[in-house]
């Protein structure tokens, strides 16, 4: 069964998946380790991301993604989650690809092993 | 038997007359009483001391008499009403003297019926003419004076409803008449118009000459000195260009079409006349919201709505009045009670002056209606707030009380679509866009001709120049075909669109551009008109637009994007702008200008910025405006910086997302954070693109929302 992207503890369910069911969602997966470097990119992603690129997202999150939430304290919320494993961002675009009917769906999730886990979920509308 | 009796009969002769006097006497008094008797009238018997001696059976009957005797004896006048007694006595005074009379007079019977009578009263003289005793003879004619009366009256009421009738002609007259006068005088200001109207069109043209020249003379001056005159001239050309400008709308008497345009600018631009209006009567406050939304109706109506209305303010105002004009925005959520559902711009003249009574609160709104005196109002100050309101889909309201003040609001309908009023000083025309065309420029004026003819020329255009029609017409022929016609309405031999449409026998779909400078010419339908005095960068904008050369964003791409967004925005405040945003573009088929923005074009909202969109490939992007809060959370003044573009990576930067929304469709991101420490944080940004008046996308609005909610704690 393929876990629900929505679900509250995503990570948990793709961490009960083999890779190779991983490789077959409908949503991408990456998987950083707790240093911000790629452990695993799946299938899917790869397929769809078109630009077969490194995510950049543990290294400057708040300078390239959420600019706005650069303040010292939401740092703090978020360095003191990863240490406590219970980081959980959802980051959604719409309107910011070539294909303007395209949109996007992130979720940032604290991986058990204190790493992150990435799903994107790209809805094609 | 004859007073001379047969010869022979001597002694007897001398006693005959006396004898026969006594018979004639006894036969008469025979007579007499038989004729009394058989008098249906009443008949009396008066003494010659006014009492009455006898009565005869009808007489009792007509006076209803129980006892006649009641009667007799008595001063006859006495039994007649106070009123009638005059009569009464005057006719016994002329018996008594000889004279036989008859008067109408009006007695009740004993028993109190109303009776009129038809009264003779006559002398009875004896034999040697002496008047011994008076006879009065009363026949009742009630009846007939009933009849009589029933007819006086119907009579007297024809003649008072003629009378009426008259009256009402002759209010009529008195009004045709001062509706005579005041078209007379409204003509008179209408002729004046029309003289102001041609005499300004000949200043714009002198404008547009100085203006023309004072731009060639920057080109190829470099003396400091020289440059700061021509900056004085170019100050005082403006200056000129706007009076002229002024002047014209107030000349404008004729129906204008309906415009798109900005009521605040409009009183904005007229506040110190209306000062000098009001003069030193009153204070005039004039509030006028600049991010007031466009309305569609006519500018000139609205302004002389404006006048109208202050200068019947002034006149109700007392020692320390006080005039309030102001504008703002209605929301249709706060549209009062028989307004359709639509947003609306509200206009409101309040005074603190002599208010008004209710029964001319009613009458208020009528044509020609007016509480002043000759030549001090037209009436039609509140005539034409209804109707400027009834044009604007709106409505007027009115509140006033006798010794409070009036207060006026008008709604008119918020327009959909963006005016022309939009700023066109933020207006980029890239010079790489122009040129490489053949333009016809047609105007009799060789000064307004030649300044626009080098205005294209510099702007590498193939330009043919033509001061009249038939010279134009001729300067076509087994020419070149033309790109575009730029042509005055009016030329000294004929009309532009005439010319326009011949041209066009040989090359339809030919495109044109009207430019007018004079008030009361038929503005050809469906047609692209400016008003004179034109600024080179509209002109220059709308040339680009008839050329086809100017991207115009796609609305239904931007509707579709909107639709997607509008299911995901939490923010209430970021949902409203977005469908604000939405609205604009569903009505006006295109994306809404930065005008729209109102008040935030200057001051955004906290979270919000303004950027804006320049030259290069990418665009170079600007940071125009931004809000305090947003400044203070980035920790840099963002006004006015460059934005850099950044190296694309997957999550995307903010230049890409800015540059995406150069397409005209909108953006949106957002990010939740559930950290596990009891708070989930969300941010959400927003970015519309605006266009400039061009229509190319010239600004993005962008928006923040932060907000943060207590969390349960998850479930591990």
């Amino acid at each position: 069964m393929i876990p629900n992207f929505e679900s509250v503890d995503l990570a948990r369910k793709i961490e009960a998946l083999t890779q190779v069911e991983r490789d077959a969602l409908p949503y991408g997966v990456v998987k950083l380790d707790a240093r911000g470097v790629v452990q695993e990119f799946s299938a899917t992603e790869a397929q769809r991301s078109g630009f077969k690129k490194r995510p950049a997202v543990g290294h400057d999150f708040f300078k390239e993604v959420a600019p706005c939430m650069a303040s010292p304290e939401m740092r703090g919320r978020v360095e003191a989650a990863a240490a406590r494993g219970t980081v959980d961002i959802e980051i959604g675009w719409t309107g910011d690809f070539d294909d303007p009917d395209r949109e996007i769906r992130i979720r940032v999730m604290s991986a058990s092993d204190g790493g992150l886990w990435l799903f994107m979920n790209r809805d094609e509308l | 038997m004859g007073h001379h009796g047969a010869p022979g009969q001597g002694v007897k002769t001398n006693f005959e007359p006396a004898f026969e006097a006594f018979e004639q006497v006894a036969r008469w008094r025979g007579f007499a009483v038989a004729l009394v008797l058989a008098s249906r009238d009443c008949v009396k018997l008066v003494n010659l001391d006014g009492r009455v001696a006898a009565l005869n059976p009808a007489g009792e009957v007509l006076l209803q008499l129980d006892d006649p005797m009641k009667l007799v004896g008595r001063l006859w006048e006495e039994t007649w009403p106070e009123l009638e007694r005059d009569k009464v006595r005057e006719a016994l005074r002329l018996a008594k003297a000889g004279l036989s009379t008859t008067f109408e007079g009006f007695c009740p019977t004993a028993k109190g019926e109303a009776r009129w009578w038809q009264v003779t009263v006559a002398p009875i003289i004896d034999e040697v003419g002496v008047v011994r005793s008076l006879l009065g003879s009363s026949r009742d004619i009630t009846a007939q004076r009933d009849r009589e009366g029933q007819v006086k009256e119907a009579l007297t009421r024809q003649r008072q409803a003629i009378l009426s009738l008259s009256a009402d002609f002759e209010e009529s007259a008195r009004r045709l008449r001062d509706a005579e006068a005041r078209v007379v005088h409204d003509d008179k200001l209408r002729m004046f118009g029309r003289f102001v109207g041609s005499v300004v069109h000949d200043f714009n043209n002198v404008f547009a000459a100085v203006h023309g020249a004072v731009r060639l003379l920057r080109r190829r001056v470099s003396d400091p000195l020289a440059l700061d005159v021509i900056g004085h001239l170019e100050n005082a050309a403006d200056r000129g260009g706007t009076l002229a400008r002024q002047l014209l709308d107030f000349s404008r008497a004729e129906v204008e079409a309906a415009e798109v345009f900005s009521p605040a600018e409009l009183l904005t631009r007229d506040s110190h006349l209306l000062r000098h209006i009001v003069n030193t009567q009153a204070m005039l406050c004039v509030e006028a919201t600049p991010g007031c939304w466009p309305i569609m109706g006519s500018p000139h109506k609205f302004q002389s709505v404006v006048f109208n209305l202050v200068a019947n303010a002034r006149d109700a105002v007392f020692a320390n009045g006080v005039i309030t004009v102001a504008l703002e925005n209605c929301p249709a959520l706060h549209r009062p009670e028989g307004l359709d559902a639509a947003d609306y711009v509200s206009l409101v003249v309040a005074d603190n002056g002599a208010g008004m009574a209710e029964e001319v609160r009613k009458r208020v709104g009528e044509p020609f209606f007016t509480t002043k005196p000759a030549g001090k109002g037209t009436g039609l100050g509140l005539a034409s707030a209804f109707e400027l309101a009834a044009a604007c889909g709106g409505r007027v309201f009115i509140e006033s009380h006798e010794g409070s003040g009036t207060r006026v609001s008008i709604f008119m309908r918020r327009s959909a679509v963006e005016g022309e009023a939009v700023a066109t000083a933020d207006s980029v025309v890239d010079p790489a866009l122009h040129g490489g065309a053949r333009i016809l420029v047609v105007d009799d004026d060789p000064m307004v001709r030649s300044h626009i003819a080098g205005m294209f020329r510099d702007l590498k255009y193939d330009v043919v120049e033509a001061s009249a029609y038939e010279v134009a017409a001729a300067s076509v022929e087994g020419g070149k075909s033309l790109d575009l016609v730029i042509t005055d309405v009016s030329l000294a031999d004929g009309l532009g669109d005439q010319l326009v449409s011949e041209l066009r026998r040989t090359q339809p779909g030919l495109p044109a551009i009207y430019v007018t400078g004079s008030s009361g010419l038929v503005i050809p339908r469906d047609e692209t008109v400016l008003r004179k005095p034109v600024s080179e960068t509209r002109l220059a904008a709308t040339v680009l637009e008839k050329l086809g050369r100017l991207p115009v964003a796609a609305p239904e791409l931007a509707l579709r994007q909107v639709e997607r967004i509008a299911t995901k925005v939490r923010d209430p405040d970021m949902k409203r702008n977005l469908s604000e945003w939405r609205l604009l573009t569903q009505a006006g088929r295109r994306i809404p200008s930065v005008f729209d923005l109102g008040p935030w074009r200057q001051e955004p909202p906290p979270l919000g910025y303004i950027v804006a969109v320049g030259e290069g490939d990418p665009p170079k992007l600007r940071f125009a405006r931004a809000g305090a809060e947003l400044s203070a959370r980035l920790g840099r003044d963002l006004h006015d910086s460059e934005i850099v573009t950044g190296d694309e990576d997957m999550l995307g930067d903010i230049p890409r997302a800015l540059r995406r929304r150069l397409d005209g469709s909108p953006g949106y991101d957002y990010a939740r954070f559930a950290l596990g420490d009891g708070k989930i944080s969300t941010v959400e940004r927003l970015l519309l693109p605006l266009a400039d008046s061009t229509g190319r996308v010239g600004h993005i609005f962008g928006i923040v929302a932060f907000n943060e909610l207590a969390s349960t704690p998850e479930p591990t």
